[in-house]
């Protein structure tokens, strides 16, 4: 490569550092990222990737990025081990990479390693403690009631494998603790306190249970299925956990709780009025995903405000709905195209925010406003959880 | 049609592909170990369904594709005329390579629907 060519891309790079500076949003922190990454610069790209994911934690450009820059630099770690696996399959070496990959946000790509690891060695508890974590992690996430219980059925065969795995004794105890069963989570954890007498966390969390066991007393384990709908339903876990360590505190919810935050709706009205400027526009309607209630809209063209509520609320409920028949948690976002345009949906937080362009705007374009109006629109909603 | 649907399997992060008529019918499938066909097939053409219903009611008529992005997970909708080709992926992967494949993959399915009628 040329000496001129070297300094135009060393300038390009210079003024894409400086655009990031004076303004940072998670578009200009991607492309940053993506152009250390073409300059072979990966651990610069990771350091830009992450710090943008932590300033943009609901941009899905800076999720998708951060992931990408991360796997190449797991791409080595990742050859060796599936080698090794090819050559010398072991139980270790199975869990390591599956834990690579749902680390990666790869949970499919882990969970297939993972029946592979159960098919090959049925002793094994790793395979049932990493779709376990899964499962915890989407319980946590989504409070989905089949995340739940999944994650507790393999937490629980792993723990038949091995009574002393420290992790999922104490994963399936703070679900139990969430959906409100002590009993077991007691259990489990007097049970680590048998190997692991010091454990301060572990400690605090028993006492509290029982505290909570005498003080209320509790659902049997057979009403499992219906404590973990419960919590589905009410988009809320029964109690919670709070603290570091020895400080640890369960705080029963009293009550079902409809909402997930609250929502200043000025904002959000300033936000999508923003959208008026947008090329294409037809109409744009934010409402609240919990009650419908339509909280701003920018209707420009030829469309009814109450006619265009009623599609999004119809898809959205459809397209949800089947995201959860599927398994894949709850719906994030949409794009429609037909020869009318684009219909666009994006839930953040609490709200659900659609908006309708006509057919001579690309659905990129769109998209790239809609995503630099995710980190405003996820201030606007104070989470209570 | 299978070897269509292999080609686009390969993609980085496909899950499985399939080609399904609005009520339903699978005419060719070829899905990850982890999704059930006909479960499949049942969701998508709910979403297919009630989707047009709702566009139509406001004048917007069919749909030519559906990208639907869930936590854990996407699916691509894609018109193909008499029926639609279906695309699940993971969550994590950047769907402008695969968008392209699908296209691809639509119009060839269209083209060989067209000599064999």
């Amino acid at each position: 490569m040329g000496f001129f060519e070297n300094l135009k891309k060393k300038r390009a790079l210079q003024k894409l550092e400086h655009q990031v500076e004076s303004n940072p949003t998670p578009s200009n922190m991607a492309t940053l990222s993506e152009r250390y990454v073409q300059m072979g610069q990966i651990d610069k790209a990771f350091e830009i990737s992450q710090q943008g994911v932590e300033a943009f934690p609901n941009s899905e450009k800076m999720i998708r990025t951060f992931k990408y820059v991360k796997k190449l630099q797991l791409q080595g770690k990742i050859r060796s081990l599936t080698e090794i696996i090819q050559k010398n399959p072991n139980p270790t070496s199975y869990g390591q990479l599956a834990m690579i990959y749902k680390d990666l946000g790869e949970t499919h790509k882990a969970v297939e390693i993972c029946n592979d690891l159960t098919s090959k060695f049925p002793l094994s508890e790793n395979s049932y403690l990493i779709i376990g974590e899964i499962r915890y992690q989407r319980f946590h996430e989504d409070l989905l009631a089949k995340d739940g219980q999944i994650a507790i059925e393999n937490l629980e065969k792993a723990l038949e494998l091995n009574e002393s795995n420290y992790k999922a004794l104490l994963l399936s105890a703070e679900i139990y603790i969430e959906i409100g069963s002590l009993p077991p989570a007691a259990k489990n954890l007097n049970q680590i306190l048998e190997f692991a007498p010091t454990d301060e966390r572990v400690r605090r969390l028993k006492d509290e249970s029982e505290a909570l066991i005498a003080e209320q007393g509790s659902e049997s384990a057979d009403d499992l299925e219906w404590l973990f709908i419960q919590v589905e339903n009410r988009r809320q876990f029964t109690n919670i956990i709070r603290g570091m360590d020895a400080e640890k505190m369960i705080i029963p919810i009293a009550g079902p709780s409809k909402s997930q935050g609250d929502i200043n709706e000025e904002e959000v009205r300033r936000q999508v009025n923003k959208l008026s400027k947008m090329p294409g526009l037809i109409g744009a309607i934010a409402m609240n995903k919990n009650t419908g209630a339509i909280i701003a809209d920018r209707i420009v063209l030829r469309v009814k405000k109450e006619d265009l509520d009623g599609v999004i609320k119809t898809i959205y409920r459809i397209s949800h709905n089947a995201c959860l028949r599927m398994d894949v948690g709850g719906f994030m976002n949409g794009i429609i195209q037909g020869p009318f345009g684009h219909l666009h949906l994006l839930q953040v937080e609490g709200i659900l925010l659609a908006v309708l362009t006509d057919n001579q705007t690309k659905a990129e374009i769109t998209d790239r406003s809609l995503q630099e109006l995710v980190p405003a629109l996820a201030n606007a909603v104070s989470l209570r959880r | 049609m299978q070897e269509i649907l292999q080609r686009l399997n390969r993609g980085l992060g496909v899950r499985g592909s399939m080609i399904v008529t609005v009520d339903g019918i699978i005419v060719s499938s070829l899905m990850g170990q982890d999704l059930d066909d006909n479960r499949v097939a049942a969701i998508v053409s709910n979403v297919i369904q009630r989707t047009q219903e709702a566009l139509e009611s406001i004048e917007l008529r069919k749909f030519s594709q559906y990208i639907l992005t869930a936590v854990h997970g996407k699916m691509v909708i894609q018109d193909i005329g008499n029926a639609f080709l279906v695309v699940i992926t993971d969550k994590g992967i950047n769907l402008d390579h695969t968008l392209i494949e699908i296209k691809g993959a639509a119009f060839k399915i269209q083209s060989r629907a067209k000599i064999e009628d």
